[in-house]
C-alpha cells in the first residue's frame, strides 16, 4: 500500500513502524541468539541466575559431543531422506489429483475434493493409533517406511492437491481447449503446458511438504526405536548422559546444528525464497 | 539420491511424447515410475533397521565341544536373539556384547545375540508392539516397577527350574529378599541384575566455604536425620545462596525419588499388596511436608521446573543411585557419598532394582533362558558388577562394587552394601504400576507442588486420586 | 461445489483479468475419455489416502469400543465404555477447554497477526528485507528444538524471569498451568509459524493490482476503507488458507505440552492431541485412547464443516 502522506506524522509512524518491527524481530530472533549462545556454554553457566547474555568461555567441545553420543549425522541424513521421499511423493500424488479436480473435473469430483480437504484437517494424533498397529502388522516398524508412505499419502497430499487444484484453476479455460486443439494428448497438456504455468504453487508444495515432514516428531517418536534411523527432532531431545540426564549444552549445540543448514540455505536464497514465495508461489 | 531424484523426474515428460490417448494401464506405469522411486529411496532407508527376525526353527543345543565349529559370526544359520537395555553407555554395551559373543561360542543354535538400546519411557511401547507384531525381543530388562504387571498378565517366563538345573549357577547364592518382588511361589520371573540404593553424594567445598556442618560432621555426631539435613541445606541457601539439595533424576515427575525419605518416616504411597493407598498417612505427609518445607520455606531445594546440575558444583547435595555417581568423574569439586539421612523409622535405604527377563511370547525362550543363565551365572554377575550392583550374597561386598572405579572408595561403599544386605527396602510396586505412578505424580503435582498447601488436606485428594486404580 | 465455481474463480479481479470471460460455457463437456483420464489422474492419490485413512478411521472407531491390554494382548469388547468413561473423566473437563482456547486462539489470532505483520512488512521500508527474513527464522527451526528453547527460556528462575526481574517484577510460575501456561504455549507455537503465513499473506498483498488501489484512492477512499474492501476481498484467498493452517497447527500444540511440561502439572497443561498419545503410548491404554481419537476426528470433521461454510460466505473468488 502506497501512502502519499509526508511531514513530520509521516516520520513519526515510520519510527513506530519500525520499533513494531524490532520488537517482533527480537521476539523471533531472540531465542535463536540465545540457543547459539547457550550451545557454547557449559551446563553450569546455562542455569546460572541471573543469565549470562554470551558465555564467558566458548566451549566448542559441545560441538564434537554432539557426534560421540549419537550418530547425528546419520539421524540428520535419515531425515533428508524422508524429507525427499515425502517430497517427491507428494508432487507425484497432487498435481495430477489437484489438475483432476480444477481441469478436468470428472463426473462426483467436488465430492472426492470434499473427501480429500477433510484430510488436510485430519490430525495425525487422530489416526496414529490404527496406523501405529498397522505398521507394526505390516514390519515397518523401527524403519522409515511409515514416516514416508504414511505421511505423504494421508497429510501432505492432501494439503498440496488443495493448493494445485487452486492454482490450475487461476488458468483460463481457454488454455487447455487450445492446446487440445493444437493436437496435445491430455496428459501432454497437463504437464507439459499447464504445469509449467503454475511451477510457483508447485514450489510451495514442495516447501510445504519438506518443511512438514523435516518437523515431524510425532511419527518418528511412535514408529523408531533404532537410535540409528532416528530423524533430527526425536534425536534433539536425546542427548542424554550415560543415565539419562539431559545434556542441555550438548542439546542446544545439536539444536543448532540442525538448524544452521537450513538457515545458511535461507540466507543466501534469502532474496529468492522469500522473492519466489512472495512472487505468487503460495497465492492460495 | 540426486541420482534417484532426477530420473524420477526425467521418466514423466518421456514417457508422454508417443501418448496420445492416455489409457488407465499406461497411467498407471506412469505412476509406477514415481512410486518405483520413492519406493527405492524407502528401500535405502529401511535396508539400515536390519530387523533380523531369524525364523530359523531351533535346533537343540549342541555339546560344547562343537563350540569351535560353529559359525560364530551374523551370517550363520542359528538364532538371533534379541534383547533390549535401556542404557547407550559404550562400555556396558561392549561388556553385554562380550558376553553375547561367549555364549555363542558354546551355544551353535545362536548366531548371535543383539542388544538394542532404547530408552526406559519406550520399553513398554517396544514390548508390547513386538507382541503385536509377532516379534518381540527375546529378553529385556524390566525394571522392578513393571514386575507385578508383567507376572499378572502371563508375560514372562518362569526361569527357576532352568537356572536350578545349570550346572554351577548356584541358585542359593541369589539373596531371597532382594528377588522378592519376582518371585512368586517357586516360580522365578527375573533375576535382578541391578540393585542399587538411592545414595546421597554432596559437594565438600561448598559446605567448607559456607563455615556450616556438613554431613559427614552429622554423621560422626550420630544426628544423620532428614531433619538435621534440613537445617543444614537451609543454612548453605542462606550463607551462599546456592540450592542446598536437588534429588537427581526427580523433576517432579518421579516420585520414586522420594523414597529415600517416604522410608525414612515410615511411609509408602500403599499398602504391602497394593490395595490400599495409604499417601493420606500421617507418616507419609510428615515425609512430604519435610520436604515441601524445603522447596517453599526455606527454598533450599528447586522449585518445579527449575533445573539445578549437583553434578556441574551447583548443590550442596543430591540422592542418586551409585551408578550415577560416575556423573562426578570430571567433578571439580571435593565430594562425598554417604548413606541417605535417617528419620523417625529409623536407618532405612531405598533399593530401585532393574531384573533380565525373558518374555513370554518370544520365539526362542528356551535359548533365551539359557542365555540368560549364561548372562547370569556367577563369573558373569561378577563382571556385570562393575557396572551394577549385584544380588549375589558372593558379590555383595564393598571390593565388587568399587571395581575399578574411580570415584568411589570402598570405605564409602561399606555402608550402602551394609544398608542393602539388612536395612534395604526395594520400591513399592503396584499391579498396574504405568497408571498407578502417572496418577501419583499428577496428582502430587497438582494437589502437593505449589505454595502453601495444606499437606494432610491435599494428601487425602492425592488418595482419592490413585485408589481407584489399586486392585 | 457446484459446477460454477470453477468460473468464478476467473472472477474480474484476479491476476489475468482482461483475458478472462467469466463463462464455462465453453468447457467441452464431461464425455467418458475425460472421465477416465480424469478418475485416472485422481486414482493414486485419493485411493492411498482412503484406503490408508479408511482403514485407519475403521480400525480406530473399533477399537474405541473395546477394552485392550497390550501387554496380554487380550481384547474385550465394551461397547460404548469407554465413550461413557471420557464423560466421566475428570481430566477431560480440563484437557477439551485446553484444546478449544488454542483451537480458537491461534487460528484467530494467528491469522490477525499474519495479517498485520504482513501488511506493515509491505511498506516500502529501508532495510524491510532485512526484517522479512528475520520473521521467517523461526519457521526454519523444527518445533521440538523451538520447544526446547523456549522451555530454557521460560523455566524458573531462567532468561524470562531474568528479563521481567530487570524490571523489578517477582518470578512468575510460567509452566505451572493455568492461563499463564496456556498463554505461553500460545505464544512459543504462534511465533514458531507466523513467518510462514505472513510470507503467504505478503504473496496475496503484493498479487492486489495496483490499479484497483489506485482507483479507490482517487475516488477518496481513506487507507482503512481501502484496506477494508479491496484489499481484504482481495487476499481473502489467503486468509482462508492461513487460516487452515492455523486451525491444523494448533493440534500440533502436542510436541509443545510433551516437552515443556509433558501435560502437568496434573492435566492442567494437558491437550487432547496430548491425552491420545500419553493415553495409548505412555499409560498403554489402546482402548480410552482410541476413544479420544475418535472425538478428536469428530471434532476436526466439524470444524471442517464450519469451515467449509465459511469460505463459502466471506472468500471473494469461490462466491461472488
Amino acid at each position: 500500500m502506497n501512502r502519499t502522506d509526508s511531514g513530520p506524522g509521516q516520520a513519526a509512524r515510520t519510527g513506530i513502524r519500525y520499533l513494531v518491527l524490532a520488537a517482533v524481530s527480537l521476539l523471533l530472533v531472540g531465542p535463536v541468539l540465545w540457543m547459539v549462545s547457550a550451545s557454547f556454554k557449559s551446563l553450569n553457566e546455562i542455569l546460572v541466575f541471573p543469565p549470562t547474555i554470551l558465555p564467558t568461555q566458548f566451549r566448542w567441545d559441545n560441538y564434537a559431543r554432539i557426534f560421540e553420543l549419537q550418530p547425528f549425522g546419520r539421524q540428520f541424513g535419515n531425515s533428508l531422506l524422508v524429507m525427499a521421499a515425502v517430497c517427491i511423493l507428494t508432487v507425484v500424488l497432487s498435481l495430477p489429483a489437484g489438475y483432476a479436480l480444477a481441469r478436468v473435473q470428472p463426473v462426483a469430483s467436488s465430492i472426492i475434493f470434499v473427501v480429500l480437504l477433510s484430510g488436510i484437517f485430519l490430525p495425525p494424533e487422530a489416526t496414529i493409533i490404527p496406523l501405529f498397529l498397522l505398521a507394526s502388522k505390516l514390519g515397518w516398524i523401527n524403519t522409515l517406511w511409515p514416516l514416508i508412505i504414511f505421511t505423504a499419502v494421508l497429510t501432505t497430499t492432501p494439503i498440496a492437491t488443495f493448493i494445485m487444484r487452486q492454482a490450475f484453476l487461476t488458468l483460463p479455460p481457454e488454455f487447455d481447449e487450445a492446446a487440445t486443439i493444437d493436437g496435445a494428448g491430455r496428459m501432454r497438456t497437463m504437464l507439459q503446458i499447464s504445469t509449467p504455468l503454475v511451477r510457483p504453487s508447485l514450489a510451495s508444495v514442495v516447501v510445504i511438504s519438506c518443511w512438514y515432514s523435516w518437523n515431524q516428531f510425532l511419527e518418528p517418536l511412535v514408529y523408531i526405536r533404532d537410535v540409528n534411523l532416528l530423524t533430527v527432532p526425536v534425536a534433539l531431545t536425546r542427548f542424554t548422559d550415560t543415565y539419562g540426564q539431559p545434556l542441555w549444552n550438548v542439546q542446544m549445540a545439536a539444536t543448532t546444528v540442525s538448524v544452521l543448514p537450513v538457515l545458511l540455505v535461507f540466507f543466501f536464497a534469502q532474496r529468492h525464497v522469500v522473492a519466489g514465495l512472495a512472487a505468487g508461489g503460495l497465492k492460495a | 539420491m540426486v541420482l534417484l531424484r532426477r530420473s524420477s523426474l526425467a521418466q514423466l515428460p518421456l514417457s508422454l511424447k508417443d501418448t496420445r490417448r492416455m489409457t488407465l494401464r499406461n497411467l498407471r506405469s506412469r505412476m509406477l515410475a514415481g512410486a518405483v522411486a520413492v519406493a527405492m529411496l524407502g528401500a535405502l532407508a529401511a535396508c539400515s533397521s536390519e530387523s533380523g527376525s531369524d525364523e530359523t526353527p531351533t535346533s537343540a543345543s549342541g555339546d560344547a565341544s562343537a563350540s569351535t565349529a560353529a559359525p560364530s559370526g551374523s551370517n550363520g544359520s542359528g538364532v538371533e536373539l534379541h534383547m533390549t537395555v535401556w542404557t547407550s553407555d559404550p562400555d556396558s554395551l561392549a561388556m553385554f556384547d562380550s558376553i553375547g559373543k561367549a555364549f555363542v561360542e558354546q551355544q551353535p543354535a545362536v548366531s548371535a545375540v543383539k542388544f538394542d538400546s532404547l530408552t526406559l519411557d519406550q520399553l513398554d511401547t517396544v514390548i508390547t508392539t513386538g507382541i503385536q507384531s509377532g516379534n518381540p525381543p527375546d529378553l529385556s530388562w524390566l525394571p522392578v516397577e513393571k514386575s507385578l504387571e508383567y507376572i499378572h498378565n502371563d508375560a514372562l517366563v518362569d526361569l527357576a527350574p532352568a537356572l536350578k538345573e545349570t550346572n554351577g549357577y548356584d541358585f542359593e547364592d541369589l539373596v531371597p529378599r532382594l528377588q522378592e518382588r519376582w518371585t512368586v511361589g517357586d516360580a522365578l520371573y527375573g533375576v535382578p541384575f541391578s540393585t542399587g540404593a538411592l545414595v546421597m553424594a554432596f559437594n565438600k567445598d561448598l559446605y567448607e566455604k559456607a563455615g556450616i556442618k556438613s554431613p559427614d560432621d552429622l554423621i560422626a555426631e550420630g544426628n544423620w536425620t532428614w531433619d538435621s539435613f534440613r537445617e543444614i541445606s537451609k543454612q548453605l541457601h542462606d550463607k551462599l545462596g546456592v540450592t542446598g539439595y536437588v534429588m537427581n533424576d526427580f523433576d517432579y515427575k518421579n516420585w520414586t525419588r522420594l523414597l529415600p525419605i517416604l522410608f525414612a518416616y515410615g511411609a509408602s504411597p500403599w499398602n504391602d499388596d497394593a490395595t490400599q493407598c495409604s499417601a493420606d498417612s500421617p507418616e507419609f505427609a510428615k515425609a512430604i511436608q519435610l520436604y515441601h518445607d524445603m522447596v517453599y520455606t526455606d527454598q533450599s531445594a528447586p522449585l518445579p521446573g527449575q533445573k539445578v546440575d549437583f553434578w556441574g558444583g551447583q548443590a550442596g547435595a543430591t540422592t542418586a543411585f551409585l551408578g550415577s555417581m560416575n556423573n562426578l568423574k570430571d567433578a571439580t569439586f571435593k565430594y562425598d557419598i554417604v548413606p541417605t539421612p535417617a528419620g523417625p523409622a529409623g536407618d532405612t535405604q531405598a533399593l530401585g532394582q532393574a531384573s533380565i527377563v525373558v518374555l513370554a511370547a518370544g520365539k526362542n525362550k528356551d535359548l533365551a533362558t539359557e542365555f540368560l543363565a549364561f548372562l547370569t551365572n556367577k563369573a558373569n554377575a561378577e563382571t556385570m558388577a562393575k557396572f551394577y550392583p549385584p544380588t549375589r550374597e558372593s558379590l555383595l561386598s564393598a571390593k565388587v562394587l568399587v571395581g575399578r572405579s574411580t570415584i568411589l572408595t570402598e570405605d564409602m561403599v561399606q555402608p550402602i552394601v551394609d544398608a542393602t544386605k539388612e536395612t534395604g527396602k526395594i520400591f513399592p510396586v503396584a499391579v498396574d504400576d504405568a497408571k498407578v505412578a502417572d496418577a501419583l505424580n499428577r496428582s502430587l503435582d497438582t494437589n502437593i507442588w505449589k505454595d502453601g498447601v495444606d499437606i494432610p488436606d491435599a494428601l487425602t485428594q492425592v488418595c482419592a486420586d490413585v485408589q481407584p486404580l489399586l486392585k | 461445489m457446484n459446477r460454477t465455481d470453477h468460473a468464478a474463480v476467473a472472477a474480474p479481479a484476479r491476476v489475468r483479468p482482461p483475458r478472462v470471460r467469466p463463462s464455462s460455457k465453453n468447457r467441452p463437456p464431461r464425455d467418458a475419455g475425460r472421465n477416465v483420464f480424469g478418475y485416472s489422474l485422481l486414482a493414486p492419490g485419493v485411493l492411498g489416502f482412503v484406503a490408508v485413512g479408511g482403514t485407519a478411521l475403521v480400525w480406530v472407531f473399533w477399537l474405541s469400543l473395546h477394552s485392550v491390554n497390550a501387554l496380554s494382548q487380550k481384547k474385550t469388547f465394551v461397547g460404548l465404555d469407554n465413550y461413557v468413561r471420557i464423560f466421566h473423566d475428570p481430566d477431560m473437563k480440563t484437557v477439551f477447554p485446553n484444546t478449544a482456547f488454542f483451537v480458537v486462539l491461534l487460528s484467530v489470532l494467528g491469522t490477525v497477526a499474519a495479517v498485520a505483520l504482513a501488511v506493515l512488512l509491505n511498506q516500502k521500508l529501508a532495510g524491510i528485507n532485512f526484517f522479512r527474513s528475520a520473521i521467517f527464522v523461526p519457521a526454519l527451526v523444527t518445533m521440538v528444538a523451538w520447544a526446547l528453547v523456549w522451555h530454557f527460556i521460560v523455566q524458573p528462575k531462567g532468561l524470562l524471569d531474568g528479563i521481567t526481574g530487570a524490571f523489578g517484577l517477582d518470578p512468575m510460575p510460567w509452566l505451572r498451568g493455568g492461563t499463564l501456561t496456556l498463554v505461553v504455549f500460545a505464544v512459543v507455537q504462534m511465533t514458531k509459524n507466523v513467518g510462514v503465513n505472513v510470507i503467504i499473506m505478503l504473496a496475496a498483498l503484493q498479487s492486489v493490482p495496483e490499479d484497483l488501489l489506485e482507483a479507490a484512492r482517487l475516488d477518496g477512499a481513506g487507507a482503512w476503507a481501502r484496506f477494508r474492501h479491496i484489499v481484504v476481498p482481495q487476499i481473502s484467498p489467503a486468509i482462508l488458507m492461513v487460516f487452515m493452517l492455523m486451525v491444523t497447527g494448533s493440534f500440533k500444540v502436542f510436541e509443545i505440552v510433551l516437552l515443556m511440561t509433558g501435560g502437568g502439572p496434573g492435566v492442567q497443561s494437558s491437550v487432547l492431541s496430548f491425552a491420545i498419545y500419553h493415553e495409548a503410548f505412555e499409560l498403554n491404554d489402546i482402548g480410552y485412547a482410541s476413544s479420544l481419537a475418535v472425538i478428536l476426528f469428530l471434532a476436526v470433521l466439524a470444524l471442517t464443516g464450519i469451515i467449509w461454510q465459511l469460505r463459502k460466505r466471506f472468500v471473494y473468488y469461490e462466491s461472488d
